[in-house]
């Protein structure tokens, strides 16, 4: 059954990978601007042996499926392809630079996880006053734009009390972690509160449900009654959620790295696709589309073994 | 040509008025309400920071549009390389903060006739390997740039040279097909720099990147580059330059491109300084105890101009109604908080101002007729001279040029006075870049705003990519034989004063019917964290050695 769900699952991956590819590659080609023109010094008299030359040695000229095949033939040969801009094989550009993007996602998915949980339980369980506060703050933070979040952060944190540094990735796993302290902020904000206020609602709704009450009248201990019942139960919708804004992390990583001028994927991704540098733009595009996929998949195993009632990919007819 | 500088092209490609809204918030939570917009005082302006004094270990230094994509001096010719560049490869001959130039790595270039250049260089110089620098490096650094595998920013340079030959270790000769004083001027860029032979031809390719290195004669040589997160440049051991000894061990550049994050960075004290300060970055640094920002000429200009025959601003009339309905003063005083100056023509008075022949290019700039004032009667009546034109002018501008953007709302706005509708689009870097070269691309636009510089302290073949009808930037088709005739003698006249007289002969005919919009000439604005002084503040930092006059303030 898990077994089968699996390979279901790859091949629809696989397939949603030909599918994107070609189109990031259609949309890429289409765009309209001379990549070529881009590593011309300057803008200085432009010569057209050095533009043919350029055009020549990346193969700008070949028809669309030419290109696209040769890209296709590269990949399933383990070859990423040449970066035009950065002159370096597009393996060793994004396998430099994924450890960074990698270590902000999950130090903001931890975040989220941890810190957007408990603040929904508590508000869940409190309710009254603590509800109402959870609500608020939480809802502030949802109506502030990562960017804006982020330059408050910065102000705040690195300018005025000067604990944090306001940019760069750092060296060794504490600096790093220091360095992206901020970052990893500004970038969970709005999911946290996302997470506390969906948590706080499933939580809120099981606490009246009737097994509750039920469990409660029969005398089991409160600590229980909320583990074994109320949050077990509330997990459902707490999970999907979590997969989802973990899934947005890895696409709201671009913005963050750029402003915080960390050196990972996504601010590759923003550089490369402003100079059309078409091999990196494709290689990400299909490595976050597998992300993606391989974080849903996952959320839907962990929701099946929570909860044996929902079969696992959904109901069968 | 050192003005369709592609604006575009290095600068941040992602979320700018986001970016720039966020900048604008940040400006406002720093310092309250002090940074009222407008409240420029008469500029003054600084050639060097206060010389410093003490020996530093560690500087951290910003590249405000970007990470280099190369570091061969062939190649470089855009403000993030050459800053670089600048202080790891010595140019045969050095320009000067003031825009003049002087001896570099050759102590004498001499013309023994009309097409024979003679360059005597130095004996003293080392490489950083420690190997003499010889005619032979010279000669291959040159040559090379003929060669479009190298992919020379300046081949246009080389474009009258016949033969490059040592004669002697020392001693360099440039044969020409006819008299060329430009080749002269472009020996002080990267065009003009020196690299090692052996070490070219064992790098091929790669020469200039971070796998490749380089191997130069300049104060600083290349450190540690970490592609997308850092370059760092370490002092020489020796430096053949006595009068020029760096005081700063270790330069370590960083690439933040965003405006708000850089404010922080610069306030923070973690990024030590910077050229190319905005101006949402500049109000938050006017009165920060940081640092000090200084602002110095430069040599940067904007303007306006036609991207084709058919835009209604390739008719003079649509460019004189649009000069008379511009208030460049409010302007400078709210894009750039009064950091720009007028000027009647687009060559900023910084290519000349030090000239030999100054007085002479004084004089004709001043005999140009002044910068026209706001005056919407007459541009209606020019307007109205010119039936069956097209009131709708597209107008391209860099996505995230903030500054260009703003400046274009001004233009939008004056020209709805006179029944001129101008629309605004906004390109990505690689559409922007291409649109110099490609006329597919300038196909559904009648004008690109452009943020340029002028490289090279000449002032005539700036001009000339603007007006000669074999151009390749020269879209409108404007052809003035005048012009053409009397830049051509000024980039092959030998006596500056001469070269000066046919400047000011061609600048007094294309003042009246170019096709181009002047806007302003900003000034260069640098920050230097308080302990840090020496750096020069004019915008000939590009291509001279800066950070080797770079030190601690105690």
């Amino acid at each position: 059954m898990t077994a089968h769900y699996l390979l279901r699952r790859a091949l629809g991956l696989l397939a949603t990978l030909l599918a994107a590819s070609l189109a990031i590659y259609g949309g890429l080609f289409l765009a309209p601007g001379d990549p070529a023109t881009l590593l011309v010094g300057g803008g200085k008299p432009p010569n057209p042996a050095l533009l043919a030359e350029i055009h020549r040695q990346y193969h700008l000229d070949d028809p669309f499926l030419t290109r696209y095949w040769h890209w296709l033939t590269g990949m399933l040969h383990g070859d990423a392809g040449t970066s035009l801009a950065h002159h370096d094989s597009v393996a060793h550009l994004i396998g430099s630079r994924i450890g960074t993007t990698a270590l902000l996602i999950a130090y903001a998915s931890t975040l989220i996880l941890l810190v957007g949980t408990a603040l929904g339980t508590l508000a869940g369980l409190r309710g009254g006053r603590t509800a109402t506060a959870v609500t608020a703050a939480t809802g502030t933070l949802m109506a502030v734009p990562t960017f804006v979040s982020a330059v408050l952060l910065i102000w705040l944190f690195a300018v005025r009390l000067g604990w944090l540094p306001a940019y760069g990735t750092g060296d060794g796993l504490a600096d790093r972690l220091r360095h992206l302290t901020l970052p990893a902020l500004a970038l969970a904000a709005s999911w946290l509160a996302y997470v506390a206020q969906v948590t706080r609602s499933a939580v809120h709704t099981e606490q009246g449900s009737e097994h509750v009450q039920t469990a409660r009248g029969r005398g089991i201990p409160e600590r229980l009654v909320i583990r074994r019942h109320v949050l077990r139960n509330a997990s459902g919708p707490i999970l999907s959620v979590a997969g989802v804004s973990v899934a947005g992390l890895i696409a709201g990583s671009s913005v963050i790295e750029q402003t915080f001028g960390l050196n990972g994927v996504g601010a590759l991704l923003v550089q490369s696709a402003a100079r059309q540098d078409l091999a990196v733009v494709q290689a990400l595009a299909l490595l976050t589309v597998t992300a993606f996929a391989l974080v849903n998949t996952a959320v839907d195993v962990a929701t099946a073994a929570l909860d044996h009632r929902t079969p696992i990919g959904g109901a069968r007819p | 040509m050192h003005a369709p500088r592609r604006p575009a092209a290095t600068r941040r490609p992602a979320a700018p008025a986001v970016a720039a809204a966020a900048a604008a918030l940040l400006v406002l939570s720093a310092c309250g309400s002090s940074a009222a917009p407008g409240s420029g005082k008469p500029a003054e302006l600084t050639e060097f920071t206060p010389a410093a004094t003490g020996q530093l270990d560690r500087v951290t230094w910003n590249l405000p549009t970007g990470e280099p994509l190369s570091l061969d001096p062939a190649r470089v010719g855009d403000y993030s390389p050459s800053t670089v560049v600048s202080n790891l490869c010595d140019p045969l001959l050095r320009l000067h903060a003031d825009y003049t130039y002087g001896p570099g790595l050759a102590t004498a270039w001499t013309w023994t006739d009309p097409t024979t250049l003679v360059l005597d260089l130095r004996e003293d110089v080392k490489f950083w390997d420690g190997n003499p620098m010889t005619s032979a490096d010279a000669v291959a650094s040159l040559e090379r740039q003929q060669d479009p595998a190298t992919r020379s920013a300046n081949a246009d340079a080389l474009r009258n040279v016949t033969a490059i030959e040592a004669d002697g270790p020392h001693r360099v000769t440039v044969r020409f097909k006819q008299p060329d004083q430009l080749f002269v001027k472009a020996l002080t860029n990267g065009f003009g720099a020196v690299s090692e032979a052996s070490y070219l031809a064992k790098a091929g390719a790669d020469y200039g990147t971070p796998g490749g290195g380089l191997m130069c004669t300049g104060p600083y040589r290349l450190g540690e580059w970490r592609a997308g997160e850092s370059i760092g440049i370490t002092r020489a051991g020796t430096y053949w330059d006595t009068a020029l000894q760096p005081k700063v061990k270790e330069l370590t550049f960083r690439f933040i491109t965003d405006g708000s994050t850089l404010t922080g960075a610069l306030l923070s004290g973690e990024v030590d300084g910077s050229y190319e300060i905005n101006t949402a970055t500049a109000r938050a640094l006017a009165h920060s105890s940081a640092g000090t920002l200084y602002r110095g000429a430069s040599a940067q200009t904007v303007f306006l101009t036609p991207t084709g025959p058919d835009s209604p601003l390739a008719d003079p009339r649509t460019i004189r109604a649009l000069q008379l309905v511009l208030d460049r003063d409010a302007l400078i005083r709210n894009v750039y908080d009064g950091a720009a100056r007028k000027l009647k023509t687009f060559v900023p008075a910084l290519v000349w101002q030090h000239d030999p022949a100054a007085a002479t290019y004084t004089a004709g700039y001043d005999a140009l007729p002044p910068a026209p004032a706001v005056d919407l009667d007459r541009a209606r009546e020019i307007l109205a001279g010119a039936p069956g034109g097209r009131t709708d002018i597209t107008v391209a501008v860099a996505a995230g040029d903030q500054q260009s953007l703003q400046t274009l709302t001004f233009l939008q706005d004056a020209a709805r006075k006179i029944g001129l509708n101008v629309r605004i689009k906004q390109l990505q870097p690689a559409e922007l870049s291409g649109l110099f070269y490609d006329p597919a691309l300038r196909r559904g636009l009648d004008a690109v705003i452009v943020l340029g510089y002028v490289e090279l302290p000449d002032p005539s073949s700036y001009v000339q990519q603007m007006t000669d009808p074999g151009s390749p930037f020269n879209w409108a088709g404007y052809r003035d034989d005048t012009v053409t005739a009397a830049l051509g003698e000024a980039r092959a006249a030998t006596d500056p004063a001469r070269a000066a007289d046919a400047f000011n002969r061609a600048q007094a005919a294309f003042v009246e019917d170019l096709p181009i919009v002047p806007i302003a000439a900003p000034d260069e604005r640098m920050f230097l964290n308080r302990r840090i002084s020496g750096a020069p503040a004019t915008f000939a930092y590009v291509n001279m050695p800066w950070a080797a006059y770079l030190g601690g303030t105690r």
